[in-house]
């Protein structure tokens, strides 16, 4: 579990290029993707568009960015992933939230809430770890089970809107927050036998820039 | 969106629910969702009559249309009533009407909103 930074056990310099490479356009991606949520914002000024733009910069373009820079920071996966998650969890509740909620009113208690859910994905693993009660992998999974689950769900809806109105940005927002949550989740928890710390991560890093990618194009106005 | 009930003026609905064509569209989509042709058809009036009173209609947000794929893979719209109740009060001089629609469900919230965004 000392799966630090993205130049695990010393790959050659093509995969550490690759990685390099590919850390640095999740950031650019993701930034591009939380400026244009923002801006969509802007220019409705509707309170439920403000939860969606918020959700999907935080489940998406701010959990892959943090997954990139404390990969590189050398934390541990673990720390690494119950991080990234519980950002994501908070993101996907605000998500969640624009659809069915009704924004306008009890709008710090739906932020708290949101907020207090994510430090619980987050703290219950910790939490469980520091009690030996729980080994780390077993911990993150369940973290990462949880959110991966909200997140089908979230993707499972939006691809209904593709299928009922036509509409090719549902689509695309669909795959892209599956990658994100049921993807990285399955790459994760490919057996160790088959993969190691390092392929794993780097294969988090690649499916979770694809689904950033998918949303950024989503985002993207004809 | 979002709102389920809303005031509008008396004479905007009075002057819509006695038209004849517009109560019939209106009472022709609440059973099931129809294209165009089919209400040219069910309310035995012309296309540009149908067009106009749905235009109408949906500017009001009594009826709501939905993209649909022909076999032959041609986009059709489909409509279909919003409108489930109106009420009318009389208070203190002075007329309140209000309208209330069917609520929309979540994806197409979702799509809404995501379009929204973009």
């Amino acid at each position: 579990m000392s799966g630090s930074g993205l130049t695990v056990d010393g790959g050659s310099a093509a995969v550490v290029l690759f990685a390099i490479a590919i850390a640095l356009a999740t950031i650019a991606v993701g930034a591009w993707v939380a400026v244009s949520a923002y801006n969509g914002y802007r220019r409705s000024g509707d309170r439920s568009t403000w939860f969606l733009a918020v959700g999907i910069a935080l489940a998406a373009a701010v959990h892959a960015s943090l997954r990139v820079v404390l990969s590189t920071a050398g934390a541990s996966l673990f720390l690494v992933n119950t991080v990234a998650v519980a950002v994501q969890f908070t993101g996907l509740v605000f998500v969640l939230y624009a659809v069915y909620g009704n924004p306008g009113r009890r709008t710090t208690r739906v932020m708290a809430g949101a907020a207090a859910g994510g430090a619980l994905v987050f703290l219950v693993p910790v939490a469980l770890v520091r009690a030996d009660a729980l080994a780390p992998l077993a911990a993150a999974t369940v973290a990462n089970g949880v959110t991966a689950g909200l997140g089908l769900f979230v993707a499972a809806q939006a691809f209904r809107g593709y299928q009922r109105y036509d509409r090719r940005p549902m689509l695309l927002f669909s795959v892209g927050i599956g990658l994100l949550t049921v993807g990285s989740f399955a790459v994760l928890n490919v057996p160790a036998a088959w993969a190691s710390d390092a392929l794993r991560i780097g294969s988090v890093l690649t499916v979770e820039f694809a689904g950033l990618l998918s949303i950024a194009a989503s985002l993207r106005t004809e | 969106m979002g709102k389920r009930s809303e005031q509008v003026g008396a004479e905007t609905v009075g002057e819509l629910l006695e038209d004849e064509y517009a109560r019939s569209i209106l009472a022709e989509t609440s059973r099931e969702p129809l294209s165009a042709q089919e209400l040219v058809d069910r309310c035995d009036a012309s296309p540009p009559t149908v067009y106009r009173r749905i235009n109408r209609l949906q500017e009001l947000d009594m009826v709501e249309e939905e993209q649909e794929l022909d076999p032959d893979g041609h986009h059709y719209r489909q409509f279909s009533a919003r409108l489930e109740r109106v009420t009318v009060e009389l208070r203190d001089g002075e007329y309140r009407v209000s309208v209330e629609r069917t609520e929309s469900d979540a994806v197409e919230r979702f799509t809404k909103l995501y379009e929204g965004l973009r």
